[in-house]
């Protein structure tokens, strides 16, 4: 197994299984570490359990076995304060889920307020930076109904931002973008992992994958099939499974008709 | 001379009459609202939650109230309770009484709808940033609810203030009682009274339901969701 093992680990998954309700089988048996201020892109057809695998970790979901550590600390099984751990694993999903009754600094200053009982005037002044650097300066005072999808999924990042997460889980963030918005949001993210922000990013955009993630994992049926850098796995996919994968975000023309099979 | 049902309005007290009348009406469904909103409230809570049995018998309580015209409700508020019950309600009790039972089945389904209609993640991304689950629903879910439990309870205000129209039936004398009173003292000096009598009744009507629909509005307006 190509286990990378890093050195400071700040997220290790052991034998990670879930199951939901209805018996369908999330994860069967995951593990993986990931290295402070490493970029994972996790990658798989629908359904293989990657959206799973960030809910896990969360706590969205409850894990049937195995263990989840962050920065050492077990954080499954019974008694695990979610709300504490959740300060510190920020996560952004496939909706743009701002909070319609608050406007984008309300937004914005929910979780420092009520949750890290942040000075006001302080946690406004970092709010403000952070709408600066996603440029959206001006957009302050509006409310979600009036931004754009990219621009909501954009103060959705630094929602999470402002709670100065040790981890960030990315679940499919420009998946119901129109297609001229993903690029402002990916921009971002890049930008985050140029600082250095550990993340955990599942994505369809093989591209973007490719471009900032230090390594992908590529899940199937709820387990993780291959682990590789990004130009290997891109490249030289090591399993039969990968290649077909990958061979759906090809389009090479229509299949030809009577040709000859080569 | 021409004897205009007009001047019937005007005649001694009448009009002040037909106010303090258009007052009992409103107050009664006023009480009642407030009163529905004490138990409506936690009762509509109670359904979007997972308590089972709970459930069971407040979507039991909703069902019969719903079934019911509340013309039955009162009489059997107003005449069963006293004779089975030894009860003596004054026809405004039991008025408050059934628009109450009635007001708190509707408004724990509005407020069932309201707390349910919040989309999944907004949970999700508020439980995301660290909130407790009390804090999800006191800072994210229930301020959306309220937005959209607003303009359906107003509606619901304007309903009972019509509805009281029912109250006559069990002997309370509301707007529409001293109307007919009013109406039925002048039959032989003014008989057209009763056009202008219910003319200013539905003005009364008017007057007072337009202004909380107006109010909801405002809020919807204020309050975008």
């Amino acid at each position: 197994m190509a286990q990378l093992t890093s050195d400071n680990p700040i997220l290790q998954l052991e034998d990670v299984r879930q199951r939901y309700p209805n018996g369908h089988v999330g994860l069967d048996g995951v593990s993986f570490d990931v290295a402070t201020s490493e970029v994972v892109a996790i990658v798989g057809p629908s359904g293989c359990g990657k959206s799973t695998l960030l809910r896990c970790v969360n706590g969205l979901e409850t894990i049937a076995g195995g263990s989840i550590r962050l920065d050492g600390q077990v954080i499954t099984g019974p008694g695990v304060r979610w709300e504490l751990i959740r300060q510190r694993v920020g996560m952004v999903f496939q909706e743009y889920e701002l909070f319609p009754h608050l406007d984008v600094l309300g937004n914005l200053l929910l979780g420092p307020l009520k949750v890290a009982k942040e000075e006001r005037t302080e946690a406004t002044a970092r709010a403000l930076g952070l709408l600066e650097r996603v440029g959206l300066a001006d957009r302050a005072d509006a409310w979600p109904r009036q931004l754009s999808g990219g621009q909501k999924q954009r103060v959705a990042i630094i929602r999470c931002l402002m709670m100065r997460p040790e981890l960030l889980l990315l679940d499919e963030i420009t998946a119901s973008l129109d297609p001229e918005m993903v690029r402002e949001v990916l921009d971002v993210v890049a930008g985050l992992a140029a600082d250095g922000m550990t993340m955990l990013i599942v994505t369809h955009e093989m591209s973007f994958a490719r471009a900032v993630a230090d390594r992908v994992l590529f899940m199937d049926a709820g387990r993780v099939i291959e682990t590789a850098s990004p130009e290997r796995f891109f490249n030289q996919p090591a399993t039969d499974r990968a290649r077909q994968f990958l061979a759906m975000f090809r389009f090479d023309g229509p299949p030809q008709r009577g040709g000859a099979p080569s | 001379m021409v004897n205009s049902g007009l001047e019937v309005l005007f005649e001694g007290r009448n009009f002040i009459r037909l106010l303090a009348g258009l007052w009992t009406s409103l107050r009664i469904a006023l009480a009642a609202f407030g009163l529905s909103a004490v138990f409506g409230l936690p009762f509509g809570l109670l359904l979007a939650s997972k308590h089972r049995v709970v459930k069971f018998i407040l979507r039991a309580y909703l069902r019969f109230i719903w079934i019911m015209p509340q013309l039955v409700l009162l009489f059997v508020a107003y005449f069963y309770a006293s004779s089975a019950l030894g009860l003596n309600l004054s026809g405004q009790a039991a008025a408050v009484i059934v628009f109450t039972a009635w007001g708190a089945a509707e408004l724990s389904d509005l407020v069932r709808g309201a707390v349910t209609s919040v989309p999944r993640h907004q949970y999700e991304s508020a439980q995301a940033l660290g909130l407790t689950a009390n804090q999800v629903q006191r800072l994210v879910v229930l301020p959306q609810s309220a937005r959209r439990l607003l303009p359906q309870a107003v509606n619901l205000v304007t309903r009972m203030i019509k509805t009281t129209s029912l109250i006559v039936l069990i002997g309370v004398v509301e707007v529409l009682k001293v109307a007919q009173q009013i109406i039925d003292a002048n039959r032989f000096s003014h008989p057209d009274a009763a056009l202008w009598v219910y003319g200013t009744v539905f003005v009364l009507y008017f007057a007072a339901c337009y202004p909380i629909s107006r109010l909801a509005k405002h809020l919807e307006k204020k309050w975008p969701n």
